[in-house]
């Protein structure tokens, strides 16, 4: 049996045969060449499931010593995750963390060659871990496509997806928005309804619009308010319907792009635009989005009308937002 | 202010039915004092929000006492005579099994439980409820109780926004937001405001709001610079939407009529207590329901 077939083998006996048989074959062909089977698992071909599915064996026959360096450190983690303790001292806490750029691919292998796979719940536990690491320290922006499919995936097998939308939402990222507004398109309701949940915090979304109203209604609300979004920090733990990200209604009101995390209006503001938010700051909430909403579509159909509009002093600006509003 | 049946009416002017202790006192000051408004129906409308907010906090303070466990919802785990444990980590109540019952067995054999802190807040509501609403009415509105963080909330009406004002038996989150990601149970902490300066959270224990922050510190990532913090909006059942299975209801209500209207509009006069112990036929099976 020459190296690729024996990949090949590997592989495809576990997604073909099971687990059960991948482990026996394991065993039969280290028994005939140990070093030479192991170092098949070290091929950029083999997928983390699989590596993960020999892990007592390679650890009980003292066959890691054959493993190539990424599949040492994926084991590491592995471990590192499953131990039942972790103490909160740092100086334990990151004992296999140390080499940032090392870490970064062998995680981003272990999650997306890994994350169809529904082995147990530890598994899924792994793979929880992996993405939030990716999210939170590495700010990994590819994967969220992935994260988001893997939420949908949990949501209809029934299992925990509790964590995945905190990394998912801790990515602060809010095109991650986008990828979970595709799913008002699925043909299985589960999607449809798992999707409302997750952006029902958007104005006019719920239950009671069909998907494609709830789509386009999303569409619009991201496209207006992108530039002035910031993350709040509302999770699955805060709530069930969390507000994960909120509208800078001052940024939108002023035209100016908000602070992602805190937000604070991005740049320095002149005289003028100070005089006009400390205005605007006493009016009401719903004549704040009202002023701000008006302001957005203005600036959008007609700029050189907006330029004009935002000289005016602040009351006449109100009147005229009224007055065009209907309010 | 607040406001009962729509007159404004001072905390003197009412009668000695309400709770009393420093607790409830605090509860109906903060609602007198407040700029904002606080409708109520009835003065017993008033008086059951302060019984299940005080009851609110006399759960927290059993769940502590329960030794019932802290655990993510990988390793979450139950009393199996009377929960189902599904692969999601969540607790849902075996066929046949009365909801009070199940519910009651988590403080009284807290041992046999792990959960998260978002179910613990869930729990919490549950065995408040319990503790004002008829046993019967409870078993019937949650006959199908499942347990799983703050998604199933339906028939608690959670009400989930920043308030006018913070009130005893509210529950609060403490973000964490440089947590450990290898720990993202502890990413933050929901916490019962138990009306004397300090919060209930499941497996950090009652401490000040300092003393919750101080254990979520000890949960941050190495180099994080983000301390952890209370956030603004504060979590509720709905009170009014409880009410109207209570006790005190009933009594608000007694013998009043409630006509009930069929598809065809054909109306149907029924007692209260004919209500409450068909109200599941009814709900399904009449378009309309009318107290009159």
């Amino acid at each position: 049996m020459g190296p690729s077939s024996s990949i090949q083998s590997f592989e495809e006996i576990r997604t073909k045969y099971g687990n059960e048989k991948l482990k026996k074959a394991f065993v039969k062909a280290v028994e005939r060449n140990e070093k030479q089977s192991v170092q098949l698992l070290n091929h950029s071909s083999i997928e983390f499931a699989t590596l993960y599915l020999l892990r007592d064996e390679l650890s009980s026959r003292s066959l890691i010593r054959y493993l190539n360096e990424r599949n040492k450190t994926a084991l590491s983690i592995v471990n590192d995750i499953l131990s039942e303790r972790r103490t909160p001292e740092p100086e334990t806490m990151y004992a296999i963390c140390d080499e940032p750029q090392h870490l970064h691919s062998i995680l981003s292998w272990m999650l997306l060659t890994g994350k169809n796979e529904n082995l147990s719940m530890d598994y899924r536990l792994v793979i929880d871990r992996c993405a939030s690491l990716l999210t939170t320290i590495y700010r990994e922006q590819t994967i969220l496509e992935d994260v988001v499919d893997l939420m949908f995936v949990r949501n209809k097998n029934n299992h925990s997806y509790h964590y995945l939308t905190w990394s998912l939402f801790e990515a602060r990222e809010p095109s991650a928005m986008v990828y979970i507004a595709e799913y008002f398109r699925s043909a299985d309701s589960e999607d449809v309804d798992f999707c409302t949940q997750l952006l029902r915090f958007i104005p006019e979304i719920n239950e009671d619009n069909n998907s494609e109203a709830n789509h386009t209604l999303f569409l619009r609300w991201y496209e207006a308010n992108l530039p002035y979004l910031f993350y709040n920090g509302e999770s699955l733990d805060t709530a069930k319907h969390p507000v994960p990200y909120e509208v800078a209604l001052d940024a939108k009101y002023l035209g100016r792009p908000a602070n992602l995390n805190t937000g604070g209006i991005l740049g320095l503001l002149t005289d003028t635009e100070e005089q006009l938010l400390n205005a605007y700051y006493k009016i009401s909430n719903k004549e704040q989005i009202m002023l701000s909403t008006y302001s957005f579509r203005l600036r959008k159909h007609d700029l050189t009308r907006w330029q004009q509009w935002i000289q005016t002093p602040f009351h006449e600006q109100l009147a005229l937002a009224k007055e065009e509003t209907h309010d | 202010m607040i406001n009962i049946a729509g007159r404004p009416v001072s905390p003197e002017s009412l009668s000695n039915g309400l709770p009393g202790g420093p607790i409830a006192n605090k509860i109906i000051a903060i609602m007198a004092n407040s700029r904002a408004v606080y409708y109520f129906s009835s003065e017993s409308e008033l008086e059951f929000e302060v019984r299940m907010r005080l009851a609110i906090i006399d759960s927290a303070k059993a769940l502590f006492q329960s030794r019932a466990q802290f655990a993510d919802f990988y390793t979450s785990r139950c009393n199996p005579a009377y929960w189902d444990l599904t692969e999601n980590g969540g607790f849902r109540l075996k066929p046949g099994v009365p909801a009070s019952v199940a519910i009651n067995d988590i403080f009284v054999n807290g041992e046999m439980y792990a959960f998260e802190c978002a179910t613990a807040m869930i729990m919490i509501l549950y065995r408040a409820t319990l503790q004002v609403l008829p046993e019967q009415n409870f078993n019937r509105l949650f006959a199908n109780m499942f347990l799983w963080g703050w998604k199933y909330d339906k028939d608690l009406a959670i009400v989930h926004r920043i308030p006018e004002d913070y009130l005893p038996g509210d529950i609060r989150y403490f973000k964490n937001p440089d947590v450990n990601p290898m720990t993202p149970q502890w990413q933050g902490e929901n916490g019962v405001d138990m009306g004397d300066g300090t919060y209930f959270g499941h497996g950090i224990g009652i401490k000040t709001p300092e003393g919750i922050i101080e254990s979520l510190k000890q949960r941050m990532k190495p180099g994080a610079t983000r301390m952890p913090y209370l956030m603004a909006p504060a979590t509720r059942p709905g009170f009014k939407y409880l009410y109207r299975f209570s006790y005190a209801n009933r009594e608000a209500e007694s013998g009043t009529e409630i006509r009930v209207f069929n598809e065809e509009f054909v109306e149907q006069k029924v007692s209260l207590d004919e209500y409450f112990q068909q109200m599941d036929d009814y709900a399904t099976r009449y378009i309309t329901v009318r107290f009159g």
